[in-house]
């Protein structure tokens, strides 16, 4: 019986965490540390409004969300859990991989936080966005923007909890989603509001760009633990795969399904998402999964272990 | 005032089998009406009922069908820690009463407490020993109780056993409030060593005589199995109850068994379900409820009155209907999947898992 933890990618408008960081020295303490890494202060991380301006509220955006889902596993970790499989989409992959051991955690933070310093689009480009888009579960990740100039499939996060569709992120110029959005069966291509980076594809070519030279600077090593991508089928084993990840992980579509079906072939039984970042309810996932974002959950995920059958006597007195 | 749709008091000499395919027949708004009024009678209702009513803005007795039962609202809980269980059986039942009063396992504070009649008690053995039977336990064998006991009506299960199936029963106890208080404390070398404590009693029985059947949590069994494969091989089959159990157990379970039966039941000391079928290999595990006496459904987590279409996930709601214990709308803390079951008159559940209240917004996917 093996227990698998799980990031979200993605960046919230809504803090999340206080009652986490309220509840727990060792996550109080942990904010201070990024704090201390990134510049930041620990409201900025926790909770103030982020900021306006494109890519530094996209810098800051993900710093909070790494800092809540390595905090949760903190958590974890005083009770004795331990991950037997990580893994991750999007920042949850980078995070995934620091908590493998293939990359210290302040390397992480310096690198997100040095993201706020990425130019931002001239101001006369086309405005960018990225869309939900639900298919029919048969037909794979085929999805209905294609062939359409402006459109890439960003993402894949598989089938639907009733298994009736499967869920498909678009990303793209802003002004072909919405006239996608406007031809297609109602309901089934979604632009989200206030999303204006078109995350994982093309058009985030001069991100990866900037960033490159910082990601080939940074010290990686083969991960600890099984680590499996969200960029491909395949499970993380050497340094150079992990840093390949990074630098690859603005521009390339993301695939739940392949970091869960790689998380199945370890003989993970149950799943811990860690922070918000994957709603829970919506999407099916080949094991039963608990979603951590406040101390109740914590319990919730102890008492589910146990009543899954894991061994919980590795753990340690530190509630 | 009539209660005519109130059964007659069941007997252990009545046929089971009969009783039960009664039951299914029963059109649920008919004793809806019946329990409803028998717990609103003036003279002769429940107590706390009657205390209720005073309360409300409608007379439940205008009640004509179930799904007005949302008009109550969820059932508050607290009262059955804080009530005089006795105060929640219709006094046409005769005083004093005879029966026990039953603790829910519960997870933190004061257990609920309700009580049960000999009547209800032999409607949820009846109900035990059909499923029994469905699912292929023979009468007549041994069977190892290792479930909570005591306050416990799982506990209850031996008596079902030996007077309604013909067994012969050994018992070990187990204590769930202790274990949840020791993972609450994060006790968790405590709560490994109180497992162990319970499987030495386990297997000290399994060693002694010839046992068939075993009554077990998922947990348990889970254990048993990883540490005493050989035991768990010579048994006829297992009885799993509790609140969840995964796919990758069921075919740990129906493998270490090597042909015996793995049987499961879902519920609590309110109400029960059996296992209705499992399909896609231990996938999809459904449950049916005790019908008419228990019914089910599954609601939206942010709408306790809005069902969710079939095969979407919510919150379990549960509602008792014994004629000596009304408890509509207990929103439960577990999330299942709506299930259809053909050939059963209401709704089961499928995939049972401790409730999830988090962010579940499609949007929030990235």
């Amino acid at each position: 019986m093996t227990l698998g933890y799980l990031f979200g990618g993605g960046v919230g408008t809504e803090p999340h965490g206080l009652e986490l960081y309220h509840e727990y020295p060792v996550v109080r303490s942990w904010y201070q540390q990024v704090a201390d890494w990134t510049g930041l202060t620990v409201s900025q991380v926790l909770e103030d409004d982020l900021p306006a301006a494109q890519e530094e509220r996209q810098s800051v955006g993900t710093v909070r969300e790494a800092a809540l889902a390595i905090g949760v596993h903190d958590v974890l970790a005083q009770f004795g859990l331990r991950p037997a499989a990580i893994g991750g989409l999007s920042l949850g992959a980078m995070t995934a991989s620091t908590l493998a051991g293939a990359l210290s955690r302040q390397e992480l933070f310096e690198m997100l936080a040095g993201a706020r310093d990425t130019p931002e689009l001239p101001a006369d480009a086309p405005a960018q966005g990225i869309a939900l888009a639900f298919a029919q579960t048969a037909d794979g990740p085929g999805h209905p923007g294609e062939g359409r100039t402006g459109i890439h499939l960003a993402g894949d996060f598989g089938p639907t909890a009733d298994g009736k569709q499967r869920i498909l992120m678009l990303a793209g110029h802003a002004e072909a989603l919405t006239a996608l959005a406007a031809e297609a069966p109602p309901g089934t291509v979604v632009p989200l509001p206030g999303r204006t980076i078109a995350v994982h594809s093309p058009l985030r070519r001069h991100f990866r760009d900037f960033m490159a030279p910082r990601v080939d600077a940074m010290a990686f090593s083969a991960p600890q633990l099984p680590l499996y991508s969200c960029l491909e089928r395949k499970k993380l084993s050497s340094a150079d795969d992990v840093r390949d990840l990074f630098q690859r992980n603005s521009t390339d579509p993301i695939s739940l399904v392949d970091v869960y079906t790689g998380m199945k072939s370890e003989g993970v039984e149950l799943g811990l998402v860690m922070g918000p970042s994957i709603p829970e309810g919506i999407l099916a996932f080949p094991f039963p999964v608990v979603h951590i974002e406040k101390p109740e959950h914590v319990q919730q995920a102890l008492s589910t272990a146990y009543d899954l059958g894991i061994d919980l006597t590795g753990g340690q007195v530190s509630p | 005032m009539t209660t005519s749709s109130v059964a007659a008091p069941t007997k252990l000499s009545d046929d089971p089998d009969a009783l039960v395919a009664g039951w299914l027949d029963t059109d649920l708004d008919q004793w809806c009406r019946g329990v409803v009024r028998r717990h609103f009678h003036p003279e002769t209702g429940s107590p706390y009922w009657l205390g209720r009513a005073r309360q409300l803005d409608f007379d439940p007795r205008d009640i004509t069908r179930y799904d007005q039962l949302t008009a109550f609202g969820p059932f508050r809980l607290e009262s059955l820690r804080e009530q005089d269980p006795a105060d929640l059986v219709p006094r046409s039942v005769p005083r004093p009463l005879a029966g026990r009063a039953w603790d829910t396992g519960g997870t933190t504070g004061t257990p609920c407490r309700v009580f049960y009649t000999p009547d209800m008690l032999r409607h949820r053995a009846v109900w035990r020993r059909w499923s029994f039977v469905r699912e292929g336990f023979a009468p007549g064998r041994t069977w190892l109780q290792a479930t909570p006991t005591g306050p416990h009506l799982i506990g209850h299960g031996v008596w079902e056993v030996s007077e309604l199936h013909a067994g012969q029963a050994y018992a070990i106890d187990m204590d769930p409030r202790w274990v949840k208080r020791l993972i609450r404390a994060g006790r968790l070398q405590d709560v490994g060593d109180y497992t162990n404590h319970l499987l030495e009693q386990i297997t000290d029985v399994l060693r002694q005589a010839p046992v068939h059947y075993l009554n077990t949590t998922p947990a348990l069994f889970q254990t048993l199995r990883q540490r005493h494969p050989d035991l768990v091989a010579a048994l006829d089959g297992v009885r799993l109850s509790g609140t969840q159990i995964s796919a990758d157990m069921y075919r740990a379970f129906t493998s270490a068994l090597n042909g015996g039966i793995c049987g499961m039941t879902y519920g609590n000391t309110f109400g029960n379900a059996a296992c209705w079928d499992v399909a896609g290999d231990g996938e999809l595990i459904s449950y049916v409820p005790n019908f008419p006496q228990v019914t089910m459904a599954v609601v939206r987590k942010d709408d306790w009155s809005a069902v969710v279409e079939p095969g979407a996930v919510g919150q379990v709601r549960l509602t008792v209907l014994h004629e000596d214990l009304f408890l509509p709308n207990i929103l439960e803390r577990d999330q299942a999947s709506r299930h259809r079951a053909e050939a059963w008159p209401c709704d089961g559940v499928a995939n049972i898992r401790p409730l999830q209240t988090t962010s579940s917004a499609p949007e929030g996917l990235y």
